[in-house]
């Protein structure tokens, strides 16, 4: 693991920044004329304070004809399918795509996918969106361990039944609070009260009726070992936490239920997909979280008009 | 006791699960559910789905929720053709993505069109304002342009060349309008075209049959109060 460099603001002269992700990239013509080992992918990644110009990520040329998945890490799903492929060892090439943090969607993200939506998948000519969709083909073609989407007719049918019923409770529901607290004040919108308490509302709703139809007196959200489900429940639940939500609090049992879930993880692999969800807040009230430009407005405003 | 399918024909899901046990000959004892009545909220219901939803489904001592899951049971335990649900990886997972998408963004938009049209004015007596409507219409309108050109395209079926689960999902979903008064396939040929062929498949019989509770709600008398103060609590977020 690299060592990590500290995040003080200094000052340091443009290319000094010794972390390899941040070098500058040499301009290499192709036989096409176009540098064959770097793709694009959305706006350079702001690099550390410590370096005052953007940079941008060197992909080797070979990992682009492998799997690619475009995802956003503030993005539950996305975090969803990022443990979910590591943990499991399957090579990939990650297209960070930081769809509201001041990034342009890059052309290339819009040819695969018009919708830019997160996450989506590509496979050599095959694209396909839908976090349970990608999780559902990931765990068949690379034949992950049973227990992740099982074979039994019975168990399988759990998996999915949990994912019916996330789709209505639980997405949508618990990425509230990130918008209210910190995504909405970015574009100059506050989110009544009354909503953040509806909010409120659905969520202890659904956490009841998580704890109770779901995990019950079970080690997992659809059995006795750990699932797609459980990455996919996981992760929604972290996001309101991540904003000071403490929903586990007062809930041993979804307490002990999360307990496990990562201690099966790992908390470094955890640790590293949840980077920027874990630092928003306190980037936010810092006033370091850039202000998305105004062509994702629309959209923004869009998903903030949804909330009930 | 073989295979029970607790259903209302009222709702798009129990409808596609409706279509689909039949179509592939799947025998089970259809247990009426009545949702405008309130018979989900019953004792005896709970125990077969605490979540107090239909569809559901009990076979045996197993009970199952959600469409998708009873869906996908019925598919691999009754061993039915390929296309419903393809062994094709690729094939399967544009099958997963339709229903996973329509959860969260076709289902929503289609059950407010439906209430908000027909079922708040007609049978719970309550007005909408205009401007809700509109743009839950507004919204349907944006779903189904993302069934015609993300989905559909220029295939025959949502999720490729045949028939799946996902065409009955999505047909279901879209007569819910339809029998609100929603215009859905007259402006949409590609939609309308998309109809037909999911209707040849399935059989006109079965698809009427399925409909025909709901196409007559528009008629249905003004619910008496006792069933409206049931209703009315859990119907409110419709109307956001």
């Amino acid at each position: 693991m690299p060592e990590r460099r500290s995040r003080s603001p200094g000052v340091s002269k443009p290319g000094t920044c010794q972390d390899l992700w941040h070098r500058r990239p040499e301009k290499q013509a192709g036989p096409t004329g176009v540098e064959p080992e770097t793709l694009y992918l959305g706006a350079p990644q702001s690099c550390h304070s410590c370096c005052p110009e953007p940079a941008v990520r060197r992909v080797p040329a070979a990992a682009t004809m492998g799997l690619e998945l475009y995802l956003d890490m503030l993005s539950q799903p996305c975090r969803a399918v990022s443990i979910f492929a590591k943990k499991n060892g399957i090579p990939f090439k990650l297209c960070t795509t930081e769809v509201f943090k001041g990034q342009h969607p890059s052309k290339e993200f819009f040819q695969i996918n018009s919708l830019r939506r997160v996450p989506t998948l590509k496979d050599g000519d095959f694209i396909l969106t839908e976090s349970s969709a990608i999780l559902i083909y990931l765990s068949s073609k690379y034949q992950t361990a049973d227990h992740w989407y099982p074979s039994d007719l019975r168990a399988r049918a759990r998996v999915h039944e949990y994912l019916g019923w996330h789709a209505d409770c639980i997405r949508g529901t618990f990425g509230v609070p990130l918008w209210t607290q910190v995504m909405a004040p970015l574009i100059g919108v506050h989110v009544p009260e009354e909503k953040v308490q509806r909010n409120k509302t659905f969520m202890d709703l659904a956490l009841q009726q998580l704890e109770e139809k779901f995990l019950g007196d079970r080690a997992f959200v659809a059995g006795q070992q750990v699932s797609l489900a459980d990455l996919m429940a996981l992760e929604e639940l972290l996001q309101p936490v991540a904003v000071g939500c403490d929903l586990f609090e007062g809930r041993p049992r979804l307490a002990a239920w999360r307990e496990r879930v990562e201690a099966f993880l790992g908390s470094d692999l955890l640790q590293e997909t949840r980077g920027p969800i874990l630092n928003i807040l306190e980037q936010a009230v810092n006033k370091k979280v850039p202000t998305p430009p105004p062509e994702v407005h629309p959209c923004m405003l869009l998903r903030i008009s949804r909330i009930p | 006791m073989g295979l029970e399918l607790y259903l209302d024909l009222l709702s798009q899901p129990c409808r596609a699960v409706y279509i689909f046990a039949k179509r592939n000959g799947i025998p089970f004892e259809l247990r009426p559910v009545e949702l405008l009545k309130g018979q989900h909220h019953s004792d005896a219901f709970a125990q077969v789905n605490r979540l107090k939803k239909v569809p559901a489904l009990k076979d045996g001592d197993f009970t199952l929720a959600e469409s998708v899951a009873i869906l996908l049971y019925l598919s691999r335990k009754y061993e039915v053709p390929d296309h419903w649900y393809p062994q094709d990886l690729q094939a399967c997972a544009r099958v997963d993505e339709y229903l996973a998408w329509q959860h969260t963004a076709l289902r929503s938009s289609c059950t407010r069109a439906m209430w908000q049209k027909m079922m708040f004015p007609v049978f719970l007596g309550e007005q909408v304002p205009p401007e809700t409507l509109a743009s839950t219409l507004a919204e349907l309108d944006r779903c189904l342009q993302l069934l015609e050109d993300k989905f559909l395209k220029d295939q025959d079926f949502v999720a490729g060349p045949h028939i799946s689960v996902a065409d009955l999902v999505a047909i279901t979903e879209l007569m819910h309008p339809v029998s609100a008064g929603c215009q859905v396939f007259k402006s949409r040929p590609k939609l309308a075209a998309w109809r037909q062929r999911v209707e040849a498949e399935v059989g006109k019989d079965l698809f009427q049959e399925a409909h025909a509770a709901v196409m007559k709600v528009k008629d249905l008398p003004p619910a008496d109060p006792a069933i409206k103060e049931k209703l009315k609590s859990s119907v409110q977020v419709l109307l956001q």
